[in-house]
């Protein structure tokens, strides 16, 4: 039983394909990992995720008009970032948690485990 | 005088003609100044003296000597005491003493008023006028207050000669003035015309046959002259004292400068203004208030007191002052009478009548403002009861001025007044003649009611009337009327119609002959001449005064008029005896005497008769012949019948007789001489009256002279020990150039002793180099005024002076001379040369630092910025308004700079601020200000330096920029590392093999990011490095390896995953093929295609044919797989016998 959807965005192919890994031995299903911010929007509509790890630096910018999108529609946000600082996150996406890299697994567990806990719960 | 020389013979001048005349000069505040223009033009030669009276400080030693004598070629001196008065001199008054003439010897007085009162001039004058007559002159100089005015009176009325500063060139006019307004002053002239006025006046004096027929020619035509000014002025002189007139009437000839009395009667004649003139000088006498002040207090406690007492209360108190003059005397006595009034406490109705003939004295009287100066003549305890002070003059208060009725009225002239109780008359009578004096007294008895009073001046007599005068108190000249009847003077009626043409001289006037006059009323007489007994009225020695009746048969007056004043001289035999011894008895014994049985002997017959004689109460006797029986005529036969004896009787009677009449005639002759003596002792005496008359007044305004002289003491002395003491080197010279003066300090420049003063400068040693151009600057500001600077050392170059040579100008402006002031700078110049250097330095600082130096001025609101400054601020150098500054700051900063300004320059909070200015550029100007308050002299500033900051503050901005993407790459490595192992651990169990898989991967980033360091690499990194880098680890195996191809580059994004995919590629070939020791051969190129794909063949050729074998690690393919789909790429495989190809096709990529 899958503990929902998790949408990655990261263009570092290295980096993605661990997150994705890991976040399946987490129990989740997960779309992407995308590179581009284009790429990851073109694929939202009727495949809105539960949750999204976000790299806030891709390919083709930062990730907020995807991060915006996704909050509108009320999918919490996990940023995964190098040089974002959790307050300026905090401010724009109240809410959101962040994961600095390199990642920590233990955090990024707790943060999709609470994200979708909420979301059921809600 | 050489003109009058011509005019009349030249008459010999014999020694006692060089009469001298005394020229008394007054002059107070600015008086210095006349009397020197006036004398300097003063010739020794004439017979002229001068006496200068100036107001002086008692307390200060007088310089005037001094000062005149370097003015005049007279001899000039102060008075000690006891000087002869020579001609040719000038005598100087001292300090604290008045001065007086004494037959032409100088005494020095003390002043006996205080300070403030004394009169100096006016004593001087009055002294001068008695000693000197008509040889006084004075001269009125400039001055304040009115002192000499009353002087000036005292010479005229002696006939001397009066002369005052036009007031016009005075430099104070208040004694000019003042004597001018008395109308008594003969020429008023510049002081420099004054001399020649004297001198001309006394041309005639100064010969004595000229002067003496002048006086001879007046006297002929004085009756004409009185006739012409009686006809003019409607006043009669020809009754005043002749000696009197003659002087006045010389005098205005002496004035109008007239060869003799017949030009003068012609002159008057003809000029209605002279008849006025002469009439002033004629009517000049001496007044003053409470004069002879003893005397008043006598009137005082004889008669005021008295009056007042006795007055009921509808009682009038009736008082008249003839000739009042300009009313002092008058005021005074009103001042008594309301002060006893005051004193008793009662309220008596005073009425005073002051009559004088001159309407314009009146006018002066009614008026009642005074000098201050007189103000001292009326007692302490009135002054401030009965004045009031006005403009520096003062007034009677209108309460005495009502009880004063001043009118036009003459004393010998008009009706008298009635009913009076006190008669104050003083100093009138002295200018009268005998006969006018004999009118006046009577005037006198019959205005006075009986026991009123009539009180004289100090030198006048009731003279014959004392039988119906008697004194009260004989040294103040008061005297008591007697109780009898008023007779009405009876030669006032219709006077004036008789009198016509010229009069008889008074001289010959006799005075019984007034008496002879005296009439009754005529039907008084009918009685007497008809019904009554023959009467007749004698004095006591015996005089007839007055007949009655027939009496022809007792008295025979046949005889010449000189006997007949007589009566026994007269009277007939049988009668004389009778009336010689009656006369005798009845003037002792005052009681009625009857002389019986008597016989009165004639030619014609006997008469019987009893003689009466009665006293009259006023001395005089009355002698009444009653007949007893019938008068018997002669017989013929009695002549022969005549006893011889009579006949005897008769020549001793007749020798005694005219005996008697010789007596008479000397006693006559004494009593004339004793009243001429007695006239010119009043005339004596009324000289004196003007000595009195004093005017204190202008000693106060001397303190002027005083206080500058003090003043110029006081700056002498500040100059002289200015000069001792100052350290300013200073050398005054004259025109000359020789040295007049020095201070102290000179001596570093000229080496100067005292006796230097007057040695020309160019002779003196000085220590200056440039003493030549020294000398030179100084003639020329001699020559032409204008100042000159200089700079000049001394020879050793050790000290510098800044040279000032100025023009020396007297205070009058005239200049003579220069002032060398010397300030020495060598100091100022040290310090301005140390201050050069190190404003230098501080430029150069300043300069390479590039920094502006600014000054705020809080008062101003404005802020001055050196060059630098302005152009780091891109405004214009120099000083620009605060809100200027503050404009070219961005809006953002403007709020911080404007705070940060306020705080320092409130709490003094150091300043240091960094802003941008405005400006539009995408690169913005970054400046720092840096700054203090600085406090001094009285205002608070703001001062700092400026400076541009822009490039550190890019630099800044850069490294941040720099770390911060550092950091990130960072972080993405260490992701990419930790996604590496746990990607690998996945894949294998063999943790050694894990180890170095991850180690070698970890390698090949690491070389590849080193690739990154080594230039720049906007345009990423060269294929051929990139690849060289992947296969360095294999570089010394035997392999034969080639990689090459055109210089395309990888973008930095691209990096890593081509290095990752090279390693994969590079570790296979390493395990499986060519790299290994087998042997074979490895062949890398690279293209771009057409459509911008970058082609990239890996052929390794092996030395075997090459087995189909599985893709050796899972996880190595997997990472082949990822890094071509990161490079949006793809890679193929072929295997072909020896030949393994790997190709990659990618698109290559640029970050957006």
């Amino acid at each position: 039983m899958s503990n929902g959807t998790v949408l990655i965005c990261e263009d570092e192919f290295v980096v993605a394909l661990d997150l994705q890994m890991m976040i399946e031995d987490f129990g989740f299903d997960t779309t992407g990992p995308y590179a581009s911010v284009e790429e990851a929007i073109s694929v939202l509509p009727g495949n809105l995720p539960d949750v999204a790890v976000l790299d806030v630096s891709l390919k083709d910018g930062e990730v907020f008009p995807l991060a915006d999108k996704l909050q509108e529609q009320g999918v919490p946000l996990i940023f995964h970032s190098g040089h974002v600082y959790d307050h300026e996150i905090f401010e724009r996406y109240p809410g959101a948690a962040c994961c600095q890299k390199p990642v920590n697994m233990a955090l990024l567990q707790d943060a999709l485990m609470e994200r979708t806990a909420v979301r059921a719960a809600s | 005088m050489n003109d009058d020389d011509q005019k009349t013979p030249t008459p010999e001048r014999a020694s006692d003609d060089n009469r001298l005349s005394i020229v008394g000069i007054g002059a107070s505040a600015g008086g210095l100044e006349a009397i020197r223009e006036m004398l300097s033009g003063a010739a020794p030669d004439n017979d002229l003296a001068y006496v200068v009276v100036q107001h002086l400080d008692p307390n200060h030693e007088s310089l005037l000597a001094e000062l005149l004598a370097r003015q005049t070629s007279l001899n000039v001196r102060q008075v000690n005491g006891g000087e002869t008065i020579e001609a040719g001199n000038v005598y100087i008054i001292p300090p604290a003493y008045g001065l007086s003439v004494k037959n032409g010897v100088l005494e020095l007085t003390e002043f006996a008023q205080p300070r403030g009162l004394r009169r100096p001039i006016d004593d001087f004058f009055e002294s001068l006028a008695v000693d000197q007559g008509r040889f006084a002159a004075c001269v009125i100089l400039s001055g304040t207050g009115a002192d000499g005015s009353a002087g000036l009176r005292a010479i005229k009325e002696h006939g001397g000669l009066c002369i005052v500063q036009d007031p016009k060139t005075a430099k104070y006019d208040g004694m000019p003035l003042s004597a001018r307004n008395t109308g008594l002053v003969d020429f008023v002239r510049r002081p420099s015309e004054i001399v020649e006025t004297i001198t001309q006046f006394y041309a005639h004096s100064l010969q004595h046959t000229v002067d003496a027929q002048i006086a001879n020619s007046v006297s002929d035509t004085l009756p004409d002259i009185c006739s012409v000014v009686r006809n003019f002025v409607g006043h009669d002189f020809s009754g005043y004292k002749t000696s009197t007139l003659i002087r006045r009437v010389q005098r205005r000839i002496q004035v109008l400068d007239m060869a003799d009395a017949s030009a003068y009667l012609q002159h008057l004649r003809s000029d209605p203004q002279e008849c006025e003139l002469l009439f002033r000088d004629l009517l000049i006498n001496v007044t003053r208030f409470f004069r002879d002040s003893e005397h008043f207090e006598t009137l005082r406690q004889v008669c005021v007191q008295p009056l007042i007492r006795d007055a009921r209360d509808d009682d009038e108190i009736r008082v008249w002052i003839p000739g009042c003059s300009s009313g002092e005397e008058a005021y005074s006595l009103a001042m008594l009478f309301a002060e006893e009034a005051r004193i008793q406490k009662r309220s008596v109705n005073i009425q005073i009548f002051a009559t004088d003939i001159d309407e314009q004295m009146l006018r002066i009287a009614r008026e009642g403002t005074y000098p201050q100066a007189a103000l001292a003549d009326i007692p302490e305890g009135m002054r401030d009861l009965y004045s009031v002070a006005r403009d520096g003059r003062f007034q009677i208060v209108s309460r005495i001025r009502d009880m004063i009725r001043f009118s036009l009225h003459s004393v010998v002239r008009d009706p008298p007044f009635s009913n009076i109780d006190l008669v104050s008359c003083r100093n009138l009578l002295i200018y009268f003649g005998d006969r006018l004096q004999a009118t006046a007294l009577p005037i006198f008895h019959y205005a006075i009611k009986p026991r009123g009073i009539l009180f004289l001046g100090p030198s006048e007599t009731v003279g014959r009337y004392d039988h119906v005068f008697s004194p009260i108190d004989q040294q103040a000249r008061i005297f008591r009327r007697n109780e009898g009847r008023p007779e009405y003077p009876v030669h006032l009626r219709g006077k004036d119609s008789n009198q016509s043409g010229p009069r008889r001289r008074p001289a010959t006037d006799s005075a019984p002959s007034t008496r002879l006059d005296w009439n009754d009323d005529d039907s008084i007489d009918r009685l007497t001449e008809k019904y009554a007994p023959p009467t007749m009225r004698v004095s006591a020695a015996g005089e007839i005064l007055k007949t009655g009746g027939r009496l022809g048969k007792y008295f025979d007056f046949s005889g010449n008029s000189e006997t007949n004043r007589f009566a026994p001289s007269t009277a007939r035999p049988g009668v004389r005896e009778a009336v010689s011894a009656i006369i005798r008895q009845g003037a002792r014994q005052k009681r009625r005497i009857v002389s019986r049985d008597l016989v009165a002997q004639s030619e014609f017959g006997e008469q019987p008769f009893e003689l009466i004689a009665e006293p009259v109460g006023d001395g005089t006797i009355l002698l009444i012949f009653r007949e007893r029986s019938r008068f018997e005529p002669l017989d013929e036969d009695e002549f022969e019948e005549l006893d011889p004896m009579d006949g005897h009787v008769q020549s001793l009677e007749d020798e005694l007789r005219s005996t008697r009449i010789r007596l008479h005639t000397t006693v006559e002759e004494l009593e004339t001489a004793n009243e001429e003596l007695k006239s010119s002792n009043e005339e004596m005496m009324s000289m004196n009256e003007e000595l009195q008359s004093t005017n204190e007044e202008l000693s106060t305004v001397n303190d002027e002279l005083k206080s500058k002289v003090d003043e110029l003491s006081v700056a002498n002395s500040d100059l002289s020990n200015f000069f001792a003491s100052t350290a300013l080197p200073l050398v005054v010279v004259d025109e000359t150039m020789e040295i007049r003066n020095f201070t102290d300090a000179i001596t570093a420049i000229y080496p100067f002793r005292v006796s230097d003063r007057g040695r020309p400068l160019t002779e003196v040693t000085s220590t200056l180099r440039e003493n030549e151009a020294v000398l030179d600057a100084t003639q020329d500001v001699i020559a032409d005024g204008e100042p000159r600077h200089l700079r000049v050392g001394d020879r050793e170059g050790q000290r510098t002076w800044s040279l000032v040579v100025t023009a020396y100008r007297t205070r009058d402006g005239v200049q003579s001379g220069a002032t060398l002031v010397f300030t020495e700078i060598t100091n100022a110049l040290r310090l301005e040369e140390a201050l050069r250097h190190e404003g230098e330095r501080l430029r150069l600082a300043l300069d390479v630092s590039g920094l502006g130096v600014w000054e705020c001025d809080p008062d101003t609101k404005t802020m001055r910025v050196d060059k630098p400054g302005s152009a780091i601020l891109r405004q214009g150098e120099g000083s620009l308004a605060l809100r200027r500054f503050i404009r070219t700051v961005t809006l953002e900063d403007r709020e911080g700079v404007e705070t940060a300004l306020n705080a320092a320059m409130d709490d003094g909070r150091p300043l240091d601020l960094t802003f941008r200015l405005s400006g539009s550029g995408p690169r913005f100007t970054h400046v720092r200000l840096v700054g203090h308050r600085v406090s001094g002299q009285g205002n608070t500033r703001l001062l700092g330096v400026i400076f541009d900051v822009t490039n550190e503050q890019e630099a800044r901005s850069i490294r941040e920029m720099m770390l911060r993407e550092m950091n990130h790459r960072m972080k993405n490595m260490f992701s990419i590392i930790s996604g590496l192992v746990r990607l690998a651990g996945r894949n294998t169990d063999d943790v050694s093999e894990l180890v170095d898989n991850i180690q070698a991967r970890i390698s090949a980033l690491a070389r590849s990011h080193d690739l990154t360091q080594r230039g720049p690499h906007t345009e990423g990194l060269p294929f051929k490095e990139v690849v060289g880098v992947a296969l360095q680890p294999y570089e010394n195996a035997r392999s034969d390896i080639r990689y090459e191809g055109p210089s395309l580059r990888v973008s930095r994004e691209d990096l890593t995953a081509m290095s990752l995919l090279l390693h994969e590629w590079a570790t296979n070939a390493a395990k499986y093929g060519v790299l290994n020791a087998s042997g074979g051969r490895l062949e890398v190129t690279w293209k771009e295609q057409q459509n911008g794909e970058i082609v990239l063949e890996w052929n390794e050729y092996h030395s075997d044919t090459v087995e189909v074998q599985q893709d050796g690690s899972g996880f190595g393919s997997t990472l082949i797989q990822l890094s071509a789909s990161q490079l949006n790429g793809r890679v193929q495989t072929e295997v072909s016998g020896n030949l393994r190809k790997m190709v990659l096709v990618y698109e290559p990529q640029e970050r957006a």
